[in-house]
């Protein structure tokens, strides 16, 4: 309930005090200690009043493209003009709204791809009291065309996938469609989401849960913030499916805080679905019964960690676990638990009521299974999330969704994932990639080009690479050490601290690529800085406790291995 | 950069996030759902490699306290936790004390839930099934990892596998040059630092001079609000020990992880300067540092090293006069040392204590030089030191067996209940005390015991169990010893090592000793006597029993016997739906035979109960039973018939005495057990019929101690008495327990004394079932070590009753104040006499 009870104190009063603090651990019964580990750990919570308009701007990728920083400084003049206690301005991890880079949010409220002129004049009028007219992500969904294959319901909230269970309940069957259709986690491990169902499914214990990873947070991952606008009742509709297939009784939805919208959205999803008897006591008049409620996140990109998720549901800093055990059996308070992306959940219904996820698996190109989505920005025409086939390459992504690069320059590298998997040029060197993928290649093949690459998960496990959901694409004009710069400096900010190879690491690698950055090194002590990095990277991807410190070096290890040119400019 | 740079690893392309772990499935790739480990487990094995040595450890080992105390559920079961790597390489690499686990460890200590934070535990580990090898990946943490059959692990130091001991090595490496990069001072000199900083000490070991990384200068603070502990924000690696030394060890509950990532910190409260949080000072933070991140401040060491002067220079100056003889004015080299933090860490047996609890205790430990002839200690005495032999042969003497001490018939309940207890006519200046025999060391009368450095250590029983010395021993020829606190002691205990000699030592002694003592053998002639002592040699057990916890239900089947060491047993029958004590049991006294003779046929024929117990038994504080197996209780009374007969009388007395106290067990008996008072040597009554409550005795105490009373007027009433709260000097007294500065403790008589060195802790207050322990500011002058100036602060000390010790007269001052001769102080038996008990 700390946490809980925390965001509502401050919703009620702006901020919390040292007494409201007080007051919450003799009300709760819990020591001050742990009061004070939650409320400084999460971002979200404020310990002083806020000012009277307070301007956060996103610096992470697309948005650091758009010129982010250029617009924190402007807008920090404004600040300055009218002194802390009035506006205040801040930079924040990735908003989530790539596709309208840069994104700000003013007092909580969008305001997207807007000059710095424009939000001087937002951030003046609140000033002045008024609110000036946000940009909405529903406003900006009414302006998307393409039409998605996953809702088979078109719009409407049917939940007939539920009603078929109830009648005749075969979570076997169920199982069977989502291995037929051979869907992935999208979440970014890509596991197999049958033999997680499974998992948990015979999973001993009376109780488990189910949920839904919406804290989408990866800078450049967009996806699920539409899904959850759009689609909703699909998100529902496979948890339901997966409560009553792995026996759970509760599920919860972890949105981030920062999607107001979709939050609202789900909530009234959830209370539609109760209304027509899909979930909440006795679905459809069955004896089943599976209740939904969603779960703000109090914020920060840690809690996507699905571990570190866990630790925030359940009051605790969202550290990351030591593993073994997994989720699936000793998951929210110890019980099996089901947790999957928004997007994984999202298919369930579609894979289940279309010949037994046949369809699905036949919707692939080339020998790849099914569909799934991309967010895509940066210097594309048409950034945006795009419902595609798996198999597709990333010129099909690039031109025939996206319209190609914009204003024609031309490709020099994208992000697959983020910032996680570093970035990927578009003539890619063989010599650094896996074997088993190279051997597939004519012999001798010294370079494969970006564009021909197939966007599959599978595919990309032989490659060595890192496919996300999130792809970044990076134009000519580039320039690559401060953009990984950039990343480096997402990973060291969301690391939570718990474990010494991330939280020091990450903050060492910044040093060195800021030293680099600054043209601090001459050829002879760059060249053992770089072997440093390279240890590093090693270190931290065998001892981190978590996916994060995992990738947090990637970045700069990527740069260093790929764009050598690019770094050479920097050693003078 | 160019095309030569090749020394990027090329088959190593970007890792993707893992799906799961290792050992995360089972060998039929079912996946492992991680339960709390079950009492199966102790007897479960599982085969694991560890740099090549093959071991069989059990799935899980008893869950241990602070204390390497064993921790038990309400039914007297060990709880089990489960083994890890660290525990099973902990079995193969450490034999004795200094021997060293490969595995470096900076985050875990073995006393402490692991946390896996600092990662240089990491292991490399393989699985083996099937035949086939399969690697892991990524690096475990050993602290936390659990072990699973067919687990091979590669550590740091691994010679059958030198490409993973590499990895392992490089890995650790490059985490210790990040955590020296930022929380070590540039150019530091291990060497300097190894003694408090383990990561110094690591650095060290690893032949880490510098680190490769630049050090980053956060802007960290120091706090420096406490007077005894000083927090170096900039030291600290985030290791979470003093999170869960404050909060699990000793459950403060007030120093927590505060923010996140590279500015995280620890934080006091809600993140408070040290001194306005709930923090009692206690030390145990910065005991468990491995940094000099939380530190004594310097002040706070000289003030304990100067309270440990003094306490030696009074001793050795009144010592000088009583004996004339005894630690007379000597030439350097024979006076009494007390040795320095630097000194006691390089011994062995002491080299898993921390350097900081020395300095934290003014290194409490002195070396005495003795001559031939001089005392150690005297039995009878409430000693508050052990001593560790190093050199000599010392005699051990049960002088009161000659002299003093005469064996009779206990009094009250006790004596009732038929067994005997001890007594000392101690001839000291505080009149007549009556002390119980701890009988630790005990030897027929014409028994010469004599003991060398091999014996390792003497006296630590009355350090332990708190009861007063069983023996005197002498130095025999020039001898040295190292006298230590019972602090020292309890912290000796942490080390599973050290702890494990301890024990062994203490088992020995007490079986050994036991067996003359055994009261069941009592009425036998000698000759008998010694045949007995001789089958039981090597049959009986130490039995540790805690507060509250059942020894046997009644109905269980019954399969040995008990004889109580120490403390107090309670026997309880079922009577319908109700409950009744029917007796308790003290030390010298057995039980548990009825069930066992009931079980040979013939012998003893009770159809109710045949081979079950009659009662439940369960200890009433900290109890020691010496066990006999059934089996072994059965062959002994066959082959000595008139044990047997001596054996059933008795037990058709009992049998029959309980019918009689069917109907007797009063409530009051409850009362009276509820608030411990048969614990009692000197309870504070008063008489209300003469009482005016003019409240004399309240402020006579006050008068008595600078102005702060040590007793309160309120209490349970027993007929026209009251028990006021104040100090009762119980035989076994809680408070004692885990004083982390050894500051309360006996000194030769039966009152409870608390020195001057307290640091306000506030534990034993805590401790106290009884609310008779208090705290109180007092004001004290320190010197600011910056600029040298003397200010006042105010001190926390727990104050009790120590009656008036230091007072001349022969009766504490609330007695002797009131106007009325209302107040009398007498023991728990005496007040249960008067009022008429069961």
């Amino acid at each position: 309930m700390i946490v809980q009870e925390l965001q509502r104190m401050q919703h009620d009063r702006g901020y919390l005090s040292q007494n409201d603090l007080k007051l919450l651990s003799e009300r709760l019964e819990v020591p001050l200690y742990r009061v004070n580990e939650v409320v400084s750990f999460y971002p979200h919570f404020r310990r002083q009043p806020p000012p009277q308009v307070r301007v956060q701007v996103c610096r992470d990728m697309s948005c650091h493209m758009a010129g982010a920083c250029e617009l924190r400084a402007a807008l920090g003049k404004i600040a300055d003009r009218f002194g802390e206690q009035q506006v205040h301005v801040e930079s924040v991890s990735c908003l989530g709204r790539c596709d309208r880079a840069p994104a700000v949010m003013i007092n909580e409220r969008p305001y997207m791809a807007r000059t710095a002129r424009q939000l001087e004049d937002v951030v003046e009028r609140c000033v002045d009291g008024h609110v000036p007219e946000p940009d909405f992500d529903i406003d900006h969904l009414a302006g998307q065309s393409q039409e998605w294959a996953i809702d088979v319901y078109r719009g409407d909230a049917r939940y007939d996938a539920v009603r078929e269970f109830v009648k005749s309940p075969e979570p076997r069957r169920v199982i069977e469609a989502l291995e037929q259709a051979g869907l992935l986690g999208m979440g970014g491990a890509g596991g197999r989401a049958y033999k997680k169902w499974t998992d948990v499914w015979q999973a001993g214990g009376a109780q488990k849960y189910v949920v839904c990873n919406a804290d989408e947070s990866e800078p450049g991952t967009f996806k699920d913030r539409e899904l959850l606008l759009r689609a909703p009742h699909l998100v529902l509709e496979g948890m339901i499916l997966g409560g009553l297939v792995v026996g759970a009784s509760k599920g919860y939805v972890y949105v981030r805080h920062e999607y107001p919208e979709q939050i609202a959205a789900v909530d009234q999803a959830i209370r539609a679905a109760e209304r027509i008897g899909a979930c909440g006591r006795s679905i459809f008049g069955s004896g089943h019964s599976f209740e939904l409620e969603t779960f703000t996140s109090p914020g920060g990109y840690i809690c996507g960690e699905q571990t570190a998720l866990i630790e925030a549901m359940e009051d605790k800093r969202a550290e990351p676990r030591n593993r073994p055990p997994e989720l699936q059996t000793n998951g929210l308070w110890d019980c099996p638990t089901l947790l999957n992306n928004v997007e994984t959940f999202a298919w369930v219904p579609s894979i289940v009521l279309k010949d037994q996820g046949r369809w699905f698996a036949e919707q692939g190109r080339e020998s790849c299974r099914g569909m799934r989505f991309f967010s895509v920005s940066g210097d594309v025409r048409r950034p945006g999330v795009y419902e595609v086939p798996n198999g597709i390459t990333f010129a099909t992504l690039l031109h025939e969704y996206c319209g190609g690069m914009r204003d024609g320059v031309a490709l020099k590298a994208a992000a697959l994932s983020g910032p996680s998997g570093g970035f990927v040029p578009a003539r890619i060197p063989t010599r650094y990639l896996g074997r088993r993928f190279v051997s597939q290649l004519p012999p001798g093949t010294e370079f494969v080009e970006l564009n021909d690459l197939v966007l599959d998960i599978a595919t990309f496990r032989n490659i060595g690479l890192m496919l996300g959901g999130g792809i970044v694409v990076y134009g000519e004009q580039r320039d690559l050490v401060d953009e990984a710069l950039a990343c480096l400096k997402f990973f060291r900010n969301e690391s939570c601290g718990k474990c010494v190879p991330c939280r020091i690491g990450s903050q060492k690698i910044v040093q060195i690529a800021t030293d680099l950055h600054e043209r601090r090194y001459d050829e002879a002590s760059f060249e053992s800085q770089t072997a440093l990095v390279n240890e590093l990277t090693q270190t931290m991807q065998t001892t981190s406790i978590c996916g994060l410190g995992m990738v947090a070096a990637n970045p700069f290890y990527g740069l260093l291995r790929f764009f050598p040119d690019e770094v050479k400019r920097y050693v003078p | 950069m160019g095309k030569e740079r090749t020394n990027l690893p090329d088959d190593q392309p970007f890792v993707a996030i893992e799906e799961e772990s290792l050992f995360a499935r089972d060998i039929d790739g079912q996946l492992v759902r991680i339960v709390a480990a079950t009492s199966d487990d102790f007897n479960e094995d599982v085969p694991i490699t560890i740099d090549g040595h093959a071991i069989t450890v059990k799935k899980a080992v008893p869950l241990k306290d602070a204390q390497g105390n064993i921790v038990r559920d309400a039914e007297g079961r060990a709880i089990p936790r489960a083994t890890t790597i660290y525990d099973a390489a902990n079995e193969i690499f450490i034999q004795r004390p200094g021997d060293r686990n490969p595995i470096p460890t900076l985050c875990h200590k073995e006393h402490m839930q692991p946390a896996g934070v600092c990662r240089v535990c990491v292991v490399e580990v393989f699985r083996n099934d099937r035949g086939q090898r399969r690697p892991g990946g990524k690096l475990v943490p050993a602290c936390h990892h659990r072990v699973e059959p067919g687990m091979e692990v590669q550590t740091i130091e691994s010679a059958n596998d030198p490409a993973a001991g590499e990895r392992v090595r490089s890995a650790v490496g490059l985490l210790t040059e990040l955590l020296v990069a930022d929380h070590l001072p540039t150019g530091f000199a291990a060497e300097e630092l190894s003694h408090t900083s383990e990561l110094a000490a690591l650095a060290r070991r690893l032949g880490i001079e510098s680190s490769r990384f630049a050090s980053h200068d956060k802007g960290a603070t120091r706090d420096r609000s406490s007077l005894q502990i000083q927090v170096d924000h900039a030291a600290c690696i985030l290791c979470d020990r003093c999170v869960r030394a404050c909060n699990q060890v000793k459950e403060n509950l007030v120093i927590g992880r505060n923010g996140k990532g590279y500015s995280a910190t620890i934080a006091f409260g809600l993140n408070q300067p040290m001194r306005d949080s709930g923090c009692v000072s206690c030390g145990e933070c910065a005991v468990s540092c491995p940094t000099d991140a939380l530190t004594f401040t310097s002040e706070f060491i000289e003030r304990q090293k100067e309270f440990l002067h003094q306490d030696l220079q009074q001793e050795q100056a009144s010592a000088a006069v009583k004996t004339g003889r005894k630690r007379k004015a000597a030439s350097a080299d024979e006076t009494d040392e007390i040795l320095t933090a630097e000194q006691l860490v390089k011994l062995p047996l002491f080299s898993g204590i921390p350097f900081k609890f020395f300095q934290f205790n003014g290194g409490a430990v002195v070396r005495r030089k003795l001559k031939a002839g001089d005392v150690l200690c005297r039995e009878g005495e409430y000693g508050k030191t052990a001593f560790i032999l190093e050199q000599g042969r010392f005699e051990v003497f049960l002088q009161a067996s000659k002299n003093h001490v005469q064996s009779e018939a206990a009094p009250g309940i006790l004596g009732r209940l038929g067994f005997l207890t001890s007594r000392l006519v101690s001839r000291g200046d505080k009149g007549e005390t009556r002390f119980r025999r701890d009988g630790g060391a005990s030897a027929a009368p014409d028994q010469r015991v004599v003991m060398t450095p091999d014996d390792l250590i003497l006296g630590e029983m009355t350090c332990m169990n708190r009861y007063p010395r069983s023996a005197t021993v002498m130095a025999i020829e020039d001898g040295q010893v190292l006298e230590i606190r019972r602090n020292v002691l309890y912290m000796l205990q942490r080390n599973p090592v050290s702890r494990e000699i301890l024990d062994r030592v203490y088992r020995e002694r007490v079986l050994v000793s036991q067996l003359r003592n055994l009261s069941i053998l009592s009425d036998l002639p000698e000759e008998e006597q010694n045949a007995c002592c001789e089958y039981l040699k090597d049959k009986l057990e130490l039995v540790r029993v805690d507060p509250g916890q059942t020894v046997f239900r009644q109905d269980e089947l019954a399969d040995a016997l008990y004889l109580v060491r120490l403390g107090f047993v309670k026997v309880t029958q079922r009577y319908g739906l109700d409950e009744r004590v029917i007796n308790y049991l003290g030390p010298g006294s057995y039980f548990g035979e009825i069930g066992l003779l009931s079980s040979i046929p013939g012998l003893f024929d009770e159809e109710d109960f045949r081979g079950r117990r009659t009662a439940s038994c369960s200890a009433l504080d900290d109890v020691e039973l010496i066990r006999i197996r059934g089996k072994d209780f059965a062959e002994l009374i066959g082959n000595f018939p008139s044990l047997r007969e001596a054996l059933l009388k008795h037990a058709e007395q009992l049998v029959e005495r309980d019918k009689h106290i069917q109907q007797k067990a009063t409530t009051e008996s409850s009362d009276f057990l509820a608030q411990g008072l048969f614990n009692a040597n000197s309870l504070l009554v008063l008489d209300l019929e003469s009482c005016t409550r003019c409240d004399e005795c309240t402020r006579a105490c006050s008068d008595t101690h600078d102005g702060v009373t040590r007793l309160i007027r309120e209490g349970l009433r027993f007929d026209k008495f009251l028990v006021a709260s104040s100090c009762r000097s119980c035989l076994d007294p809680y408070c004692m327990v885990g004083c982390p500065v050894d500051a309360i403790h006996r000194e030769g008589s039966l009152e409870v004394l608390i020195e001057d060195h307290c640091i306000g802790c506030g534990l034993c207050a805590t401790n106290c079932p009884y609310g008779n322990i208090n705290m109180h500011g007092f004001e004290e002058s320190r010197t600011d070590p910056e600029t040298k100036r003397r200010h006042a602060v105010i001190q926390q000390k727990a104050t009790t009753c120590d009656l008036c010790r230091n007072v001349r007269g022969k009766e504490p001052s609330c007695v002797y104040a009131c106007p009325h001769h209302a107040a009398f102080r007498m023991s728990g038996e005496e007040l249960f006499q008067i009022v008429g008990g069961v």
